[in-house]
């Protein structure tokens, strides 16, 4: 986790945003002959509202990697249209680098690089250096500058040499580089990047999570994050804001956020020939863990014994557990260690799971 | 721009190098805007080149139709009727020269009108919108692409028809026609910047851009004189820009052409200039307003 100076300059806040929207009923080519219809249409009247933000308050910090953490729908994605102001809000507004984003919207938009979810959001009919020499021109960048800056942004997405070729015949995860090097064309303070990895392989997503935490830690930029892949939070973010239903529900650090489920932290010690009073040890000398059980193995067969430790910062306390079984000669074969995650923190405080998890490995 | 934090400390935030407002820097970033999206579509263009010679021989295909048509009822190129009623009998060039312009009033309904419309088809529309350059410049774009493409497409047919058929045009009307053609083309503009707006809204705007092309080409007196128009068409011709630029545009351009209302043509296409653009930014801006609050910007 990367730590940056930690400082109270907010380059985003949003104050009170919400945002509502209405879905319109489709009853098919023939719906205007259904009976009561119109008694039904009453009937429903308020589930054809959907919010998508409650009121939400967030403040992100000057050089900050921010999550923005929830399920599909949560509305993640709507909060990153209206910063980026492509959304408005129905009440309440936003402050990005200094700019409002109903009434600067100009200059919000030239502090903002944007990775927007969707694999089309380039053109696939143009190279990769016209895209973004186009988009330099958008972003209104010196003409001098911009041929330098589009090189050098190929550069380090290390494409240089494919530049020249259509985005048609680039893979989904080489797009997804392009698309950072778009939103980093004009050196924007601010990135707001919505689902960058979804759809992407393990390398692709690696190798564009460690660019984003480069950019966070190298370049100082402030990053809002949204994504409902936990680990991706978990490993990159500074803070982490938990989303369900439009409303955030939590702020803090990963850390703290998984201290609120300390209970269903697990240490499992495989282990041969443990003493039978070992159970009783542990909770006499390791009052704050929760709950020690002893598993008896079928030993003869190669099945070891088990030790579960769960809750009450249970990994802190690893090693007295083994100091202790080493003192009682017993053979050690394994230990596992399973922390409590940001899903075990959302399952507590929703009551829902977050989501199916994203396959492949995730370390960054 | 300075913010301060909970302890009062004044905190410099990173300066965004970016001209806004009515300032020269930021009317050359629009402009240069502008020219770089007539580009990307050319590109885009040229990335299907079947599209593309399609494009190049459609206008061909459709002019020969009316001349032949004309030639064959007449039975020659001299019309009694039309000379009686217009000066000229040339049969030709009465129906080229408001042919000329039937690719402008696409420019205006089709290219302009679904210049915003087609980038959200490619998927590319949020990523522009989050651009600081004007949404209106986008659409600019699009009408100088279409503007040159259909520049090049009316020379080469005048060109061809010129060789094949002869056109009776005087030389020293073509300056004064063209600023005529200029003065239309600002209120096609503006008209298709209204209807790009209108195509955002309604999603299916391709029903409201083909009704408003086929008024336009009945209102509009491309191959007949405005005169054998009834009167109330007359009347409400004289709101859209390409019945009186015709007119004028045919008083300069074709020899003994004696139409009956010249008189002030360059005041009221200025006039229609104004309500146009003004109209059409109007309602484009409105509904930049409306999409953004319905959320309708990702829709297709």
């Amino acid at each position: 986790m990367a730590h940056r100076e930690e400082n109270d300059v907010y380059t985003i806040q949003t104050f009170n945003l919400a945002k509502r929207f209405t879905k319109k009923k489709h009853k098919g080519i023939f719906g205007f002959l259904r009976r009561n219809q119109r008694k039904e249409k009453v009937k429903t009247k308020n589930s054809d509202v959907v919010v998508a933000l409650d009121h939400v308050n967030v403040n992100v910090r000057s050089s900050e990697l921010f999550g923005l953490l929830g399920p599909n729908g949560a509305g993640k994605t709507t909060l990153v249209k209206c910063l980026s102001t492509i959304l408005i809000p129905d009440k309440g507004t936003a402050v990005i680098n200094g700019f409002d984003i109903l009434k600067q919207t100009s200059m919000v938009r030239a502090s903002l690089g944007m990775v927007i979810g969707g694999e089309r959001t380039l053109y696939w009919k143009l190279t990769a250096r016209d895209n973004l020499m186009y988009f330099a021109s958008l972003y209104k960048m010196p003409r001098k500058e911009t041929k330098d800056r589009v090189e050098e942004l190929l550069s380090i997405m290390q494409l240089s040499d494919r530049g020249d070729e259509r985005l048609e015949d680039y893979s989904t995860g080489m797009r997804q580089k392009i698309a950072i090097a778009r939103s980093l064309l004009h050196d924007p303070p601010i990135l707001l990047l919505d689902e960058p990895t979804l759809g992407l392989d393990p390398t692709f997503s690696r190798q564009i999570r460690s660019q984003i935490k480069e950019l966070a830690e190298k370049q100082g930029k402030t990053i809002l994050l949204a994504t409902h892949y936990m680990e991706e939070a978990d490993q990159l973010c500074d803070r982490v804001a938990v989303i369900n239903n439009g409303k955030v529900i939590a702020i803090d650090t990963s850390d703290n956020l998984k201290a609120l489920v300390k209970e269903t932290e697990l240490v499992e010690i495989a282990c041969y020939n443990p003493p039978p009073d070992i159970k009783m040890h542990i909770e006499k000398r390791l009052k704050d863990v929760k709950i020690v059980k002893l598993i008896h193995g079928d030993e003869k067969k190669g099945s070891p014994s088990r030790i579960k430790l769960i809750g009450g910062n249970a990994e802190k306390h690893i090693s007295a557990v083994m100091d202790m079984l080493r003192q009682k000669n017993t053979r050690i074969c394994s230990l596992n260690i399973g922390a409590p995650t940001l899903e075990d923190v959302f399952i507590k405080l929703t009551g829902a799971k977050l989501t199916e998890t994203e396959p492949g490995e995730l370390r960054v | 721009m300075n913010l301060k934090d909970t302890s009062g400390k004044v905190h410099k935030l990173r300066e965004v190098k970016c001209p806004t407002g009515f300032t020269w820097s930021n009317i050359k970033a629009e402009l240069r805007a502008i020219w770089e999206s007539n580009i990307k579509i050319w590109k885009l263009d040229l990335a299907y080149p079947i599209s593309f010679v399609r494009q190049c021989i459609s206008p061909f295909v459709f002019l020969l139709p009316f001349i032949i048509y004309g030639l064959a009822v007449i039975g020659g190129r001299h019309s009694e009727n039309l000379e009686r009623l217009v000066g000229t009998g040339d049969v030709v060039t009465f129906v080229f020269t408001g042919y000329m312009i039937i690719g402008f009033i696409g420019t205006a309904v089709w290219a302009m009108g679904f210049s915003i419309r087609r980038e959200q088809w490619f998927g590319t529309l949020e990523s522009l919108y989050v651009t600081p350059t004007s949404r209106l410049s986008l659409v600019l774009g699009m009408a100088l692409h279409s503007t040159i493409h259909q520049s090049l497409g009316t020379a080469i047919e005048f060109a061809a028809i010129y060789l094949i058929f002869g056109l009776a045009l005087q030389i020293q009307g073509i300056l004064p026609a063209l600023l005529i053609f200029a003065l239309m083309m600002l209120a096609l503009y503006g008209f298709g910047i209204l209807v790009s707006a209108l195509s955002l809204i309604l999603k299916e705007g391709w029903i409201v851009a083909e009704g408003l092309h086929s008024i336009m080409m009945i209102l509009s007196p491309v191959a007949y004189p405005l005169i054998v128009l009834p009167t109330i068409a007359q009347q409400a011709s004289s709101v859209l820009p390409t019945a009186p630029a015709l007119v004028g545009m045919r008083a300069f351009l074709i020899e003994n052409y004696t139409p009956q209302v010249v008189g002030n043509i360059f005041l009221h296409l200025l006039a229609l200039d104004v309500i146009w653009i003004l109209f059409g930014i109007f309602i484009f801006y409105l509904t930049d307003i409306y999409i953004r609050k319905t959320g309708n910007l990702a829709k297709y």
